[in-house]
């Protein structure tokens, strides 16, 4: 095969000769990703290799049968599970080779928020990595990434301004950031409007402290705007403004979120002095900690015992908050129980750890108190919990079964909703983004919504799609010369995630967990099993070198003369 | 030939009531117009008290942070002082108090910027009715004739808006109605910068009757004050004495007054107003109008902080019209749906103060007995007069209020 076919569009095709093929030394290869997504004619893949399984001695995981692991290892890696489409694979390889800013590079080219990721990404590569499930415990890649973000500087480069369009976005959170800044990026003059007095969105307002320091978000944000972001805050929209946005621009991406807590209105009474929504709560807790005093009367936290109703991730945090605070108790009561409490597991169990008391399988059935004060709330037992295909909640209660917990305050963190004045997405001049336009509600998703965004709107715009419009690749198997075993693996000790201990941390609001050391970070920078590469079709190659051009890595592509 | 104009939705009144709901109408996309008399920026000589339940609506609408930057103060503690001179002090939850010409303008243009239609100068005299059914109002503009048609009113035109008493929703309890005078005054002595104080007026006073206040919200720094006096209609009717000799009176035969207002200089005269003590909000829905604030004593100024209910009644009032305008249907029906949401975001801080003053304004030792009991607790002076004034209402009075709630 000395010959390529290369056919574009209605045009004939025709024949050049093959000069070279790219070769990869796949020993060197760390799966970054970069060639795969630079190659022009899409002739590289990520092959995943072979892990072999079969005994059970050499791991802590039971063994597994080998087709069942040939089934597991091309279903997911930790490159395809990111959302933005990061290779942790790729940045760890690139660090443990030394390359600490070539590393950083690949987070924060696709990452607008690499800070706020470092602190607070859910990190769902770390739950499909193969040495997890496979043989002992997952790599501690968002651990890797703090220490990469704390020990490497970075400069964006500046926007480049290549179109005439304007577009608008509506909301500075983290869809709305991202969706600005990937517009921007392709060429475009993007106005980011915030209702708030700072941009952020639910990471300044919402997120506490103690998980993430509002000083990594302006950090981050700081990034994007001397890059050329233009966000311009205290500026709440209605319906008109929306309106002229739409006529003075050529696109809008609705990035508002969803900004109001929702309120148990069925239950009697809902509306005491001290029930508080979730948003009021942190709102308050996040910018006046030293002297927090509740929104209605006057109620002090200090020495109360509180119940914060829900089960999710903000249910957590503001419980945990209220435990800063100085609150004496702080018991979280939810609806759901075992697997499906919405709440991430060490979410739990970092609030059990503090001391907060967790009660599962109950809904609110009455408040009790006299006059405007909360004396306790009375909860139902949840008999039967179902979700059905939409995601909506059915539940019955056994009215009989009633558990009264005495209490002075309550947090109700059951959701949020949104402002019902934007328009509808049409796929032409609206674009939903974030929280707003449902799904998936975590940071790394919503930076990913907000990407998506951005790209529908540059097809949009330019009428014609981007190839690299959706980050998302196969997997291929690799070839069994590749087989990687773990009992070859590098014996390093795992390292469990740093964290203050549970006594001092809730006394404060520092950050619970503490960054990896130089010697930790290249330890478990070690015990990459390294299950990708990128494996290059010959078939498809045209020899152009551009993957060798772009390696991070320098020395892992050759071009070979056919 | 008289001028008509004819709009979506109409709110009379642009103090701080009137303009949230005009930003939240204008926000919700309805078609609205604001009208005030006056010329924008005025001033109103009034407490001027936010106190933090508002702020996450202050910083919706963008003006938190300059209201944070120009108040006048932040009060923290409080100061009750009885007739015999005796006093206990109290912490209270940090309130922002500034000055009305500012913190109202700031709201009216937050209302302006979101879309709203702002008309100065626009006095509303009466209201246009058609079948029992407000249709909007009849007004001045600059001394000349002019109607603003709408389908829908919001009366937010202060206590004294002739047009809820032309409704008749406006309480007249004439035992309950007080009337307030304020001024600000320089030179103030020994106020301490983060403490309002407020004073009950000694016997001696001819027709003397329990509802007799002073009180004094330092700004900047403690020397110069917002000066109120209360006084009961009857008690007012009765002495037969302007507010200044009222004032003169308090200044000269109390130790505080004395000490306090000793080189003090009124700055401009006193102003009065005509205010409804009501416990509970009431009828504040007609065909065709809603009405919120002082216009409907609903917020109770005499007792509690007056911005906080219309600004709330406000909000609400513009979330139910934006629904009515959704559908396009302005029924009674569909309107009234405010009544019981206002009642129970307002009535329970409500209720709860009324009845505490009235405790203790009407009996006479058990003013005596609630000083005893706030300095017998634990981290006296640190302890806040929320809790303190709940415990003592139910513990030692030994009141059942939980019917006061039910009934709602």
């Amino acid at each position: 095969m000395n010959t390529i076919t290369i056919k574009q569009g209605e045009s004939p095709a025709y024949s050049l000769d093959r000069g070279y093929v790219a070769k990869v030394d796949t020993k060197k290869c760390v799966n970054c990703g970069t060639c795969r997504e630079n190659c022009p004619v899409e002739a590289i893949d990520e092959a995943q290799r072979w892990i072999c399984r079969v005994c059970p001695e050499c791991t802590d995981q039971p063994g597994m049968r080998l087709h069942d692991i040939d089934a597991f290892r091309t279903k997911q890696s930790c490159t395809t599970a990111c959302p933005l489409g990061i290779s942790p694979q790729g940045y760890i390889g690139l660090a443990r080779n030394g390359k600490d800013e070539a590393a950083f590079k690949i987070i924060w080219e696709k990452n607008p928020l690499p800070s706020v990721c470092a602190h607070i990404c859910h990190h769902p590569c770390e739950q499909v990595c193969k040495r997890g499930v496979l043989v002992d415990e997952p790599m501690a890649i968002r651990g890797i990434k703090r220490y990469l973000d704390e020990n490497v500087e970075y400069t964006r480069p500046k926007y480049p301004r290549l179109y005439d369009e304007r577009i608008a976005v509506i909301g500075a959170g983290p869809a709305g950031l991202s969706a600005g800044h990937f517009l921007s990026e392709l060429g475009y003059e993007v106005d980011i409007y915030e209702a708030n007095n700072e941009p952020g969105g639910m990471l300044v307002r919402a997120i506490p402290d103690f998980r993430l320091s509002h000083e990594e978000v302006r950090k981050d944000i700081k990034k994007l705007e001397e890059a050329g972001l233009s966000i311009h805050c205290s500026a709440p929209l209605g319906k008109k403004q929306i309106a002229e946005l739409q006529k003075e621009y050529d696109a809008i991406v609705v990035a508002a979120g969803t900004p109001h807590g929702k309120e148990i209105t069925w239950v009697p009474k809902w509306n005491y002095d001290a029930v508080y929504t979730a948003i009021q709560f942190m709102d308050f807790a996040n910018n006046d900690q030293d002297t927090v005093r509740m929104p209605h009367q006057n109620f002090e936290i200090v020495g109360k015992e509180g119940i914060v109703i829900g089960g999710g991730s903000v249910a957590m945090d503001t419980a945990r908050t209220a435990l800063r605070l100085g609150a004496e108790k702080v018991t979280v009561i939810c609806l759901e129980s075992g697997e499906d409490v919405p709440a991430h597991k060490w979410e739990k169990d970092e609030a059990i750890e503090e001391g907060i008391v967790f009660i599962e399988g109950y809904s609110p059935k009455a408040y009790t108190g006299r006059v405007n004060t909360l004396e306790g709330i009375d909860f139902a037992k949840v008999t039967k919990f179902e979700k059905d295909e939409n995601g909506k909640i059915h539940f019955e209660t056994n009215d009989e079964d009633i558990l009264h917990i005495p209490t002075d305050f309550c947090i109700v963190a059951i959701g949020q909703y949104a402002d019902p004045i934007f328009p509808e997405a049409d796929g032409e001049t609206v674009f939903w983004a974030g929280d707003i336009a449902g799904g998936a509600c975590s940071v790394i998703d919503a930076l990913a919504s907000g990407r998506d965004a951005a790209f529908d709107v540059d097809a949009a715009i330019q009428e014609r799609m981007l190839r690299n419009g959706r980050i998302g690749h196969k997997l291929v198997p690799g070839p069994l010369e590749e087989k990687l075993y773990p009992c070859n693996r590098r014996k390093t000790r795992h390292h469990e995630r740093p964290m203050q201990p549970a006594a001092d941390r809730i006394k404060n609001f520092d950050d619970v967990e503490i960054t990896y050391t130089a010697k930790q970070v290249y330890q478990e920078e070690l015990r990459c099993l390294g299950c990708g590469y990128a494996m290059i079709d010959a078939e498809k190659c045209i020899g152009c070198g551009v993957c060798q051009k772009l390696c991070p890595e320098g020395d892992v592509i050759t071009m070979v003369r056919k | 030939m008289m001028k008509k104009i004819k709009r979506t939705a109409l709110v009379v009144g642009a103090g701080p009531g009137g303009s949230t709901a005009a930003y939240y109408l204008a926000k919700l996309g309805v078609d609205v117009l604001f009208v005030d008399k006056e010329t924008w920026p005025r001033d109103k000589i009034c407490g001027g008290v936010y106190v933090p339940a508002l702020y996450p609506m202050l910083k919706e609408m963008g003006c938190y942070d300059e209201m944070m930057k120009y108040q006048a103060c932040s009060i923290t503690d409080f100061r009750l002082i009885d007739r015999d001179e005796d006093y206990v002090d109290m912490k209270t939850e940090p309130a922002m108090i500034a000055t009305r010409r500012f913190t109202d303008d700031q709201i009216r243009r937050a209302a302006i910027r979101m879309g709203a239609d702002f008309m100065e100068n626009y006095e509303a005299t009466s209201l246009i009715m058609r079948k029992g059914v407000v249709k909007g109002v009849h007004g001045l503009y600059h001394n000349t004739e002019m109607d603003i048609e709408a389908d829908v009113t919001i009366i937010a035109n202060g206590s004294h808006s002739e047009l809820t008493r032309q409704l008749g929703l406006f309480p007249d309890p004439s035992d309950l109605t007080v009337y307030a005078f304020r001024a600000y005054v320089d030179g103030v002595e020994g106020l301490a910068p983060n403490m309002a104080e407020e004073y009950y007026v000694p016997k001696g006073l001819k027709g003397w009757s329990p509802i007799c206040t002073t009180w004094l919200n330092p700004h900047y720094g403690g020397k110069q004050a917002v000066l109120g006096l209360t006084i009961n209609e009857d008690a007012l009717r009765d002495s037969g004495l302007s507010a200044m000799e009222f004032y003169e009176f308090w200044r000269d035969n109390t130790k505080f007054g004395q000490e306090r207002l000793k080189n003090a200089t009124l700055i401009d005269k006193f102003r009065g107003w005509r205010l409804p003590g009501c416990r509970q909000l009431g009828k504040s829905v007609v065909p065709g109008a809603i009405a919120i604030g002082d216009a409907v004593g609903a917020s109770e100024c005499a007792f509690d902080y007056g911005i906080p209910s219309a600004m709330t009644g406000g909000m609400i009032a513009a979330n139910v019209i934006a629904g009515c305008a959704a559908k396009d249907d302005f029924s009674y029906d569909e309107l009234n749906a405010y009544q019981k949401m206002a009642e129970e975001a307002l009535n329970p801080s409500l209720g709860f103060n009324a009845l505490f003053r009235d405790e203790l304004l009407n009996k006479e030792d058990v003013m005596k007995d609630f000083f005893k009991f706030v300095k017998a607790q634990p981290g006296y002076p640190n302890v806040m007069f929320g809790d303190t004034a709940a415990k003592y209402m139910m513990e030692v009075l030994k009141l059942d209020l939980g019917g006061n709630k039910s009934n709602q």
